[in-house]
């Protein structure tokens, strides 16, 4: 393959061939100035990041570019967006193709900032200086959830009009704001030409603005902070430039990505349901599946509690660099052995603990009636939410003190225990539930 | 070179070739995209058109009178444009209006093309169970429903009342589809139930129905309706607000979509279905007639849905069977239906047909209703009495030879007036407490045979005692008619039995 490498190189820009002309080459490049010129070896390793936040960074590019041709064919109007996408799919070459290329981004887009969150959680790559970036990506990642959400309404089917229903819906349950809120969104009180509008409006002008704003800053952040974390080091770190060690990586990796997402695109269309029925909601009538694990906690709770819950899930995740100041051992997963352990445990325990309280909540234990002279709002809603949050203290009491594990240790378990019980309640709410939102097997 | 990017450069050449087999198969895809677009969009189609369209084309595009057929070669070959157009702005001068929401009508732009696709695509013999698939059932032509109530009322108006109620009948199943359920008139037909239309002499009508109106849609009806039937709709329209008086009108039944999701939904219809077109040889609840009964456990546990359907859709296979083939008459989802609703009998069917014993219900005789008493069993052949309305005997029988002259409970007499006799329970309310009490009559076969008559509101009096839980009637008088009957014999049994 010896041809292969010269063309190869035959093909790569001419660059230096000395350290100080390629690193000259990356400060005065617009997009490789995003990077240091030199980045220490142990950085490259890929089981530091697993390339999430790169692979975040080009999902977005994609999504855009294929965001802009589409916008070359959608027409946001109620009585024409759907007719355009069936246009796009069955009369323009390549609109199917282009439409699941970006259908299937935005979905793997929420799941890679997600895990790019988790990692950076275990690694510890939130004290010090990087706090404000830690809160920025919280951030990011609710931006990302929006995104979807308002490009989920566009295609205008069935699936779209209700799961926004739905999902608007939702906000209702917000206390004093979530009626105004949901109002400005819809632009009225229903999912009508206002709504589609408004949703369409925010999907291509103002989240992608923010978007850009805030990815910037994020990037920006992360350079300051002197890249990723990692370990401190016990002796001197060897140090190598960019240019090729860093950016053949990066290059290596968006390629095998890219090729992954087309191949998967090219393979599975992105759903196409009806026209939007209003008259017709499709029994059980789901969110988008991100948002799944939040309805399901809908189900076993009232609404209140339910948002209390995971507002106070997203406000401990925020508070964590407060809270935590164990700097020890950055740049470890799980911080240590043990943390590990707790981390093992605490996602075990939830795995187990979870899918039981689904259950017995579902056939067994109803408390409203066990309790009929209490208001709702405490046997529905005080009760459970007490319960849960009594849970959590308890699970990280039991990873604290008969597991002997430090403050940063027993959250690295906490965070395993909450991340386990959202993708139980996740995975209820995408395959387990039936019409009437009725536990079944699939 | 890091084995990353050699990965990336391998998997670039995948794409490269990936890419190269997809846009091959690009056009391909394309078409069968639309074909398939094509197939569901006169699938819906169907359904708009069975809703809004059938009352003039017919139900399978025939066209109707005067009204253009749909199903021709010709609106095939015709341009998108011109279909469209025509369906959604109407067509001036004629009877079809424009349907696109645009021009006051309720159709969307969406829904006009799938009305084109359907003009263009559908074989126009599947429209109908097209349609039900869709929910849209039952498809045919609505006309309002005229009960013999009003034929009645309208036969009794006046002297010529029985022919005013005959052409009434004629309007409701003929007319309404244009002129309107109670002569309103509407885009296709004229107001009818007018003082002008009434001033007409009978001559007039009947050459205006015999020959249709010339560049109207009104066709002549010489060929479908006999000389004396229009004679009958002339005499009624000329007096219909006699009719209108009397407050006789007819409603157009509105056509309900189905949901197909909602199994009841399904049984009810299929249930109607059954009643109106099966029981006729199958009798009322399947138990047999000139046809098998398939009430029973014997017929139902051996014949899966797969068998009952091709009965119902091919007919009978028995050489001389007379059972039809409802194939063509009815849909999928119809014959579907009917196949849920016998199931649905299964659950209670008898083991085998029309078994004897089961008529009686009510819960068996009263002394076979008596709380069994496990302390005090009764011991078989202990005496002579035991075969005898000893059932009652509360517990301490055990075929002694006690004499049971009088109950052994206390005596209560009330008086009160009728509620309610449900098979043979009284409800009556005491007139002493204004309270509601109950009785029990003993089997209906025996009171009700002309013994005495108990209508709510009826005076009774009557004494009974408390048997087992509820209160047994010695006697019971109707104060209002006089009628009093016996219940119980002076030894306290039953007196119907022997």
């Amino acid at each position: 393959m010896a041809w292969f490498t010269r063309f190869v190189n035959s093909m790569r820009p001419r660059l230096p061939n000395d350290e100080r002309g390629r690193m000259r080459a990356v400060a005065n490049n617009l997009i490789l100035h995003l990077h240091p010129t030199r980045v220490p070896a142990p950085a490259l390793q890929m089981r530091r990041t697993w390339g999430l936040g790169g692979i975040s960074a080009l999902l977005t590019v994609i999504l855009v570019l294929s965001g802009i041709l589409l916008m070359f064919r959608y027409d946001a109007s109620i009585e024409r967006a759907y007719q355009s996408i069936q246009f796009l799919e069955t009369a323009v070459p390549f609109g199917s193709l282009l439409r699941a290329i970006h259908h299937w981004s935005g979905n793997l887009l929420v799941i890679t900032v997600t895990l790019h969150l988790v990692r950076v959680f275990f690694t510890g790559g939130f004290y010090g200086p990087r706090r404000s970036n830690w809160i920025f990506g919280l951030a990011l990642l609710l931006l990302v959830l929006f995104f979807n959400f308002t490009g989920y309404l566009l295609p205008w089917d069935q699936l779209a009009f209700w799961a926004i229903t739905v999902g608007v819906g939702l906000l209702d349950y917000v206390p004093l704001l979530g009626e105004a809120m949901a109002t400005f969104l819809l632009g009225g009180r229903e999912v009508g030409q206002a709504a589609l509008r408004n949703f369409y409006a925010l999907h291509v002008a103002v989240l992608p603005a923010l978007l850009m704003l805030m990815l910037s800053y994020h990037f920006w952040r992360v350079r300051k902070d002197g890249g990723i974390a990692l370990p401190t080091p016990s002796g001197p770190v060897e140090k190598l430039t960019t240019i090729p060690h860093l950016v053949g990586i990066e290059l290596g990796v968006a390629l095998l990505t890219l090729t992954a997402l087309l191949g998967f695109a090219m393979l599975v269309p992105a759903p196409l349901e009806e026209l939007a029925n209003p008259a017709h909601p499709p029994n059980p009538a789901k969110a988008a599946w991100y948002f799944l694990g939040l309805q399901e906690l809908l189900l076993h709770m009232h609404p209140l509690a339910a948002m209390l819950l995971s507002g106070s899930v997203m406000l401990g995740l925020a508070a964590v660099p407060y809270w935590d100041r164990d700097e020890a051992a950055i740049g470890i997963v799980g911080r240590s052995a043990r943390g590990r352990e707790a981390g093992l445990v605490g996602f075990l325990l939830s795995l187990l603990i979870t899918p039981s309280l689904v259950v017995i909540d579902e056939w067994w234990l109803d408390l409203p009636s066990l309790l009929p002279t209490w208001s709702t709002l405490i046997t529905n809603g005080v009760l459970p939410l007490a319960l849960s949050l009594a849970g959590l203290a308890l699970i990280y009491a039991l990873l604290r003190y008969p597991l002997r594990a430090r403050p940063s240790e027993a959250l690295v378990g906490l965070f395993s225990f909450i991340g386990g019980a959202l993708v139980v309640l996740t995975v209820v709410g995408v395959f387990l539930r039936g019409p009437d939102m009725v536990l079944m097997w699939p | 070179m890091s084995r990353y990017l050699w990965a990336g450069f391998v998997a670039l050449l995948l794409l490269i070739v990936a890419l190269g087999v997809y846009t091959t198969r690009e056009p391909t895809r394309l078409d069968e995209a639309q074909a398939a677009l094509r197939v569901a969009s006169v699938g819906s189609a169907a359904a708009i058109y069975v809703e809004n369209c059938a009352v003039c084309h017919g139900a399978n595009g025939e066209g109707i009178g005067t009204l253009p057929p749909l199903d021709s070669e010709a609106l095939r070959a015709a341009d998108y444009d011109d279909l469209f157009k025509v369906i959604a702005r109407g067509r001036y001068g004629t009877a079809m209006t424009g349907w696109h929401q645009d021009e006051g009508g309720m159709l969307t732009t969406y829904q006009v093309d799938q009305l084109v696709a359907l003009i263009r695509y559908a074989a126009w013999g599947e429209v109908r169970e097209l349609a039900a698939q869709h929910g849209m059932l039952p498809a045919v032509l609505a006309v309002p429903e005229v009960s013999n109530e009003q034929m009645a009322q309208v036969a009794e108006l006046g002297p010529e009342g029985q022919l005013w109620a005959e052409g009434f009948q004629l309007y409701a199943t003929r007319c309404t589809a244009c002129h309107g359920a109670n002569g309103e008139g509407s885009s296709l037909g004229v107001a009818l139930n007018t003082p002008e239309v009434r001033a007409q002499d009978a001559e007039t009508l009947q050459r205006t129905i015999t020959m249709g109106v010339a560049g109207t849609l009104m066709s002549p009806w010489e060929q479908v309706l006999e000389q004396e039937e229009i004679a009958a709709l002339v005499a009624f329209l000329q007096h219909w607000d006699a009719l209108a008086a009397e407050g006789v009108e007819l409603t157009m039944p509105t056509p309900v979509p189905l949901d197909l999701s909602d199994p009841q939904a399904i049984l009810a219809l299929g249930e109607q279905l059954f009643v109106t077109t099966c029981t006729s040889c199958h009798g009322i609840d399947g138990t047999g007639g000139i046809g098998p009964a398939i009430n029973s456990q014997q017929f139902l546990s051996r014949k899966d849905d797969a068998a009952l359907t091709e009965a119902i859709t091919m007919g009978g296979h028995r050489p001389n069977s007379v059972m039809p083939a409802f194939g063509e008459r009815f849909t999928s989802v119809e014959i579907g239906a009917i196949v849920d609703y016998i199931r649905s009998l299964e659950a209670t069917a008898p083991s085998i047909a029309d078994p004897r014993g089961t008529q009686q219900g009510g819960g068996g005789p009263p002394w076979l209703r008596a709380t069994p008493d496990a302390d005090n069993p009764i011991s078989p052949g202990g005496g002579q009495g035991w075969g005898r309305g000893q059932g009652q005997g509360q517990g301490q029988g055990q075929g002694n030879q006690q004499t049971p002259s009088t109950p052994a409970a206390e005596t209560l007499s009330y008086r009160g007036t009728v509620i309610s006799v449900n098979s043979n329970a009284l409800t009556f309310r005491d007139s002493a407490t204004g309270a509601s009490v109950e009785a029990m009559l003993g089997p209906p076969w025996w009171w009700g045979d002309g013994q005495i008559l108990l209508r709510p509101g009826d005076s009774i009096a009557l004494e009974g005692f408390i048997g087992e839980g509820h209160m047994e009637l010695n006697w019971i008088e109707n104060v209002t008619t006089g009628e009093r009957i016996d219940l119980r014999r002076a030894d306290g049994t039953p007196v119907w039995q022997q």
